[in-house]
């Protein structure tokens, strides 16, 4: 079989444990949305107990164990599981401050940009956004000894590259673009907040509603 | 007629108010009664307490107060373009049956099922504008405008393919040589047509940006709502974690918390290999990047520079061990010296001037004296200079390893 460089470069991403997606992987990305390169890397995973996966939005591909009893495969996955959910409120913090700091009011999505100049124009001119930089800062244990909010979005934004949520898409380092790995952390809390019931104040109290309703009127 | 014009507004009410029932009450009773005399009205279950307006009646009342609840569909078009076919053609039969007044008839019915199309698609296309316009923004619930969209685009879609069949060369066909029927059919018809084309196209585009949209606000919607709900979690409860037992919940059912741990490949590159030479390169860049700034320079690491030389395949002689060059010459020696007087080995440690201790010489010279006597070498007797331990019996302390003829001519 002769060499395939798109194959090869699937195979090598999805075996790091990368999700890719077009903006982190442009070419593995458009291999495995051909139906060939999704069935050529699927028996090749196969045989080493793998799967290939997509995200819920068809934005990224990731691996997955296929064999979740073989007891050395479950230690992994729990391993890979609790090292996930410890910055699990730090990215949810981070969602919720790229909402406030996009100009569309949008939480973050792959292929959004981030342009450190407008976010940090942003933070700038909101103590509460500083303050939430600097609880994200500590979530995510990026230590800095600078107070300086420039200095502490940097740090994060170097760390969320490190994690795989950002790419630096010039040389200095100041435009980054969202990968498909957001979606892969959307598919994951929606399944966890599902199982373990949590929801939304309003929601709760729209769910909450027919009972307090039945209390007026006496019927509950 | 007339049970139309007297009952127009109860019919009027029941089709823009009422989803076009009216309700068998005491004080329609005698209106519902009328309306199914002349077929206006149906029961379409005689257990309802409502009657159905008729479709027809429907359609006219939409027609007339220009609400569009009620639209035609890529069906009515279809129906109306089968329809036309079939009226061209008895046209044809009629004329060439020199039925004349029959042809009459058929060229106005033709006429009428033009302008019926004409006004059906034109319908649809100010249905489509006004959902592009507003967005479906009568529908609260973002599922639901997006299904309505999708159907409108689907509708469009099917229209659009309907008119693809109706090009001038077919109109042209169709209409033969009739020149009643070439004016209707490639001039009014077609004109009309690529008018409401182009309509159709447009109000495509713009349906399939709305669905694109509705589908970003849905996502964005969901994202919101995730976002929301886990931090108001956290806040209520800072010190939660999921525990395991989602994992196995989550077998089968979200494959994404099943995701492989990175699997480190290990490589090692040929350095011989020419071809390889770009990633080598590009390694060493690399480490260099990580480097703090001017941690080269802070650290005691010479940043001078060193020139390096290619000395793959040179040869080069390795020091030898200082004990084992004082062995070497220590066995060389020995022969003729020990023709002389007896050879100590601690003697020969001090003449030698040995920089390892003692008790490593004494080891390392027994060592080497009973390799060469394995190998069947020509060695000089030799005699333990040795003395019984006190304290432990049977041992016995080694003092000198003395190198000697005497014992064994004598012997």
């Amino acid at each position: 079989m002769s060499y395939d460089p798109r194959f090869a470069a699937a195979i090598e991403g999805l075996l790091r444990g990368e999700v890719l997606c077009p903006v982190s992987a442009k070419e593995a990305h458009e291999y495995l949305s051909t139906l060939e390169g999704q069935d050529r890397v699927s028996h090749y995973l196969a045989e080493i107990g793998h799967g290939l996966e997509q995200t819920r939005d068809g934005s990224g591909y990731y691996c997955v164990y296929l064999d979740t009893e073989s007891r050395g495969v479950r230690h992994r996955i729990r391993h890979q599981f609790e090292s996930a959910v410890r910055d699990w409120e730090a990215l949810l913090r981070w969602l919720r401050l790229s909402r406030q700091a996009s100009p569309s009011s949008q939480p973050l999505k792959v292929k959004d940009v981030v342009r450190e100049s407008e976010w940090l124009a942003a933070i700038e001119n909101s103590s509460m956004m500083q303050e939430e930089l600097e609880v994200i800062a500590t979530r995510f244990q990026v230590q800095s000894q600078s107070r300086d909010a420039k200095v502490r979005l940097r740090h994060l934004l170097e760390k969320l590259c490190k994690l795989g949520y950002l790419v630096a898409i010039d040389s200095s380092g100041a435009i980054y673009q969202a990968t498909g790995k957001w979606s892969l952390l959307q598919d994951q809390l929606e399944f966890v907040m599902a199982r373990e019931g949590i929801v939304a104040e309003e929601r709760e109290a729209a769910l909450n509603e027919p009972r307090q309703e039945g209390l007026f009127l006496g019927t509950s | 007629m007339k049970a139309l014009a007297k009952y127009t507004d109860a019919l009027a009410e029941a089709t823009l108010e009422h989803g076009g029932v009216i309700y068998d009450t005491p004080d329609n009773r005698e209106t519902i009664q009328a309306l199914r005399h002349h077929q206006l009205v149906f029961h379409l279950d005689e257990d309802l307490p409502h009657v159905q307006v008729s479709r027809v009646v429907g359609d006219l009342m939409a027609h007339v107060t220009q609400s569009y609840q009620r639209q035609a569909s890529s069906g009515a078009v279809s129906d109306l373009v089968r329809e036309l076919q079939n009226v061209v053609e008895s046209y044809f039969v009629a004329r060439d049956n020199g039925a004349t007044d029959d042809a009459s008839r058929k060229l106005i019915e033709a006429q009428e099922v033009i302008a019926s199309l004409i006004n059906t698609l034109q319908a649809i296309v100010v249905r489509f504008t006004y959902y592009i316009h507003n967005c479906f923004s009568t529908v609260s619930d973002i599922d639901l405008r997006i299904l309505e969209n999708r159907r409108a685009l689907d509708e469009a879609g099917n229209i659009n393919r309907l008119l693809d069949t109706l090009t001038p060369s077919y109109l042209m066909q169709l209409a033969r040589f009739s020149r009643e029927l070439q004016y209707l059919l490639t001039k009014i018809l077609a004109r009309s047509l690529s008018r409401l084309r182009a309509n159709l196209v447009d109000a495509l585009h713009r349906l399939t940006d709305n669905l694109a949209k509705l589908q970003n606000d849905k996502e964005v919607q969901r994202q919101n709502h995730v976002i929301d709900a886990w931090l108001q979690h956290y806040e209520r409860n800072p010190r939660y974690t999921p525990g395991e037992d989602i994992l196995d919940e989550a077998h089968g059912r979200s494959p994404s918390l099943f995701r492989v741990e990175p699997l480190e490949i290990r490589a090692h590159p040929a350095i011989d290999d020419p071809s390889q030479r770009e990633g080598l390169d590009e390694l060493a860049e690399n480490a260099l990047r990580r480097l703090e700034p001017g941690a080269l320079t802070d650290s005691n690491v010479s940043t001078e520079r060193v020139e390096v030389i290619d000395q793959r395949g040179a040869e080069e002689v390795e020091p030898e061990d200082p004990l084992e060059q004082a062995l070497e010459w220590f066995f060389e020696a020995l022969p003729t010296l020990v023709t002389q007087q007896p050879i100590s080995a601690i003697d020969a440690y001090y003449k030698l001037d040995v920089e390892e201790p003692l008790d490593f010489w004494m080891l390392a010279l027994w060592e080497s004296y009973n390799m060469r006597l394995e190998n069947g070498e020509d060695v000089v007797p030799v005699e333990l200079t040795e003395r019984q331990m006190g304290t432990y019996d049977g041992t016995r302390l080694v003092e000198d390893i003395v190198f000697s003829l005497e014992r064994h001519h004598a012997a």
